[in-house]
């Protein structure tokens, strides 16, 4: 059993933007898909104690997450800096079924993770975003279809405008050696010199350019009503594209 | 360099909350029943293309389509989603303007875009409506959808905003327009910026101004939050 899940390919959980503005931001999300907006929960929110907000939607059974600092100094501070002030896409959260295998894979390609911790009473493996152009953060959940932000039980409307979140771009230097590396440690398919298959998902590695940043720089959406496929919404420094 | 012809047309978007119209009337009829006053015509009732979850009431006017939009499902929360937690008209839409340049001067300036699309391969932006009260739209392709036009020309708009001088500058920069202390000039139509009203404190689109020499309009009428008459 536990040889099975250590084989069982890495999955695509949600998408992560950060942003100066969280409010903003999701405003602009609702209206592009056409959402209604998720309920705030009273109270504090469970990231606060770690200096950032979040809130959060569904599109399918994919997550966004929208992340807000609200302290310095804080990663988030430094990732805008890093772009020159600029909000963007921040980071991919994957499920891994088996955190040891991933670990042993990852020690095997001589990759650190940034962090490698307990959060929540579930294993955290948070890959350098050097390494894959952006944030690749692993969790073993349990319960293993509905943990972070409760995407089967949470609060959410359907997107009337898009079915699913079905892949998305990163940009980062070398795309192709670091797609053969991400599909080796993330037990992903490789489909050409710089796409991975993760379980029915597709990432994408680019290379950086003036109007590309290193990082998550595309989100594709399975469009609803097919006469809408190429249309394209930037949000946060990403395009959300209609596929 | 003025990126806006004076012979542009302009369509008002008027949101309208699905609870405060639906409760009197389907909003087709209440719009029809107030828009009477100015002997306005209805061109148009159905679906907002491309978005299925809006309905859609456009009123002919002789150099505006106003639309008045509707979420298509009673949700007070859906509201928030168009902005209009308080009934007020919500986009401007310029014709003839280059979305491109108009991005770039609105980064230039500071200002963020609300909307960045690109529909049918064609770009559309929309100003961040924190500066304007409302969300200045213009796109590549020619917006008006009414194919009846009216006889009542729209003299001016009023927006209700937090800072009208600074928004009426930097309207006018960006948009590379004529810029007044607290207005700019479209053209045959004004744009007066204005704060929200004391006690409600409702921003956006708050006064559609039709041309004071046409005879015939009646008592002013308020739809959707807009107040409607004689300019």
């Amino acid at each position: 059993m536990q040889e099975e899940q250590a084989k069982r390919p890495c999955r695509v959980r949600h998408y992560v933007l950060a942003t100066p503005d969280k409010d903003f931001v999701c405003n602009q999300l609702y209206d592009f898909l056409q959402l209604k907006p998720t309920p705030k929960r009273d109270g504090p929110g469970p990231t606060e104690a770690f200096g950032f907000t979040t809130s959060m939607m569904r599109v399918g059974t994919t997550l966004i997450e929208v992340v807000q600092p609200i302290r310095k100094p804080h990663q988030l501070h430094t990732f805008f800096e890093e772009r020159g002030g600029k909000d963007g896409g921040f980071m991919a959260v994957m499920q891994t079924y088996d955190a040891e295998a991933l670990r042993n894979r990852a020690t095997a390609e001589s990759l650190k993770f940034a962090m490698d911790m307990d959060f929540g009473g579930q294993r955290l493996m948070q890959f350098n975003y050097k390494d894959f152009g952006t944030r690749f953060e692993f969790y073993k959940y349990t319960p293993e279809e509905n943990w972070w932000g409760n995407p089967l039980t949470g609060p959410y409307s359907d997107s009337p405008l898009a079915q699913e979140i079905v892949g998305a771009e990163v940009a980062v230097e070398q795309p192709t050696d670091k797609a053969a590396l991400a599909a080796r440690v993330f037990l992903a398919r490789q489909e050409g010199s710089s796409i991975i298959c993760v379980d029915d998902r597709r990432i994408d590695f680019v290379a950086p350019s003036e109007t590309k940043l290193r990082g998550l720089t595309s989100i594709y959406l399975k469009a609803r009503q097919r006469d809408r496929a190429g249309d394209v919404a930037r949000i946060a420094n990403v395009d959300f594209k209609l596929v | 360099m003025t990126l806006i012809r004076h012979d542009i047309s302009r369509r008002a978007v008027l949101a309208a909350s699905a609870s405060a119209l639906a409760a009197a009337a389907p909003v087709s009829q209440a719009a029809t029943r107030a828009h009477q006053p100015f002997g306005l015509r209805v061109a148009r009732i159905g679906l907002a293309a491309p978005s299925p979850g809006l309905h859609t009431t456009s009123l002919a006017l002789r150099n505006v389509a106003v639309d008045v939009l509707t979420p298509g499902f009673d949700d007070s929360a859906a509201n928030e989603a168009f902005h209009v937690a308080s009934l007020a008209g919500h986009v401007v839409m310029l014709d003839g303007g280059d979305p491109n340049r108009i991005a770039a001067r609105a980064e230039a300036a500071g200002v963020r875009l609300f909307r960045d699309h690109t529909i049918g391969g064609k770009r559309l932006i929309q100003l961040d409506p924190a500066v304007f009260g409302v969300r200045f739209e213009t796109a590549r392709h020619r917006m008006t959808t009414a194919s009846v036009l009216g006889d009542a020309p729209v003299a001016g708009l009023v927006a209700a905003c937090d800072d009208p001088e600074h928004a009426a500058a930097l309207a006018g920069a960006i948009l590379g327009v004529r810029a007044g202390r607290k207005a700019i000039d479209l053209g045959a139509c004004r744009i007066t910026f204005t704060r929200p009203e004391a006690g409600n404190g409702v921003r956006g689109l708050r006064e559609v101004h039709l041309d004071a020499s046409k005879a015939g309009y009646g008592p002013d009428v308020t739809l959707a939050g807009v107040t409607w008459r004689r300019g």
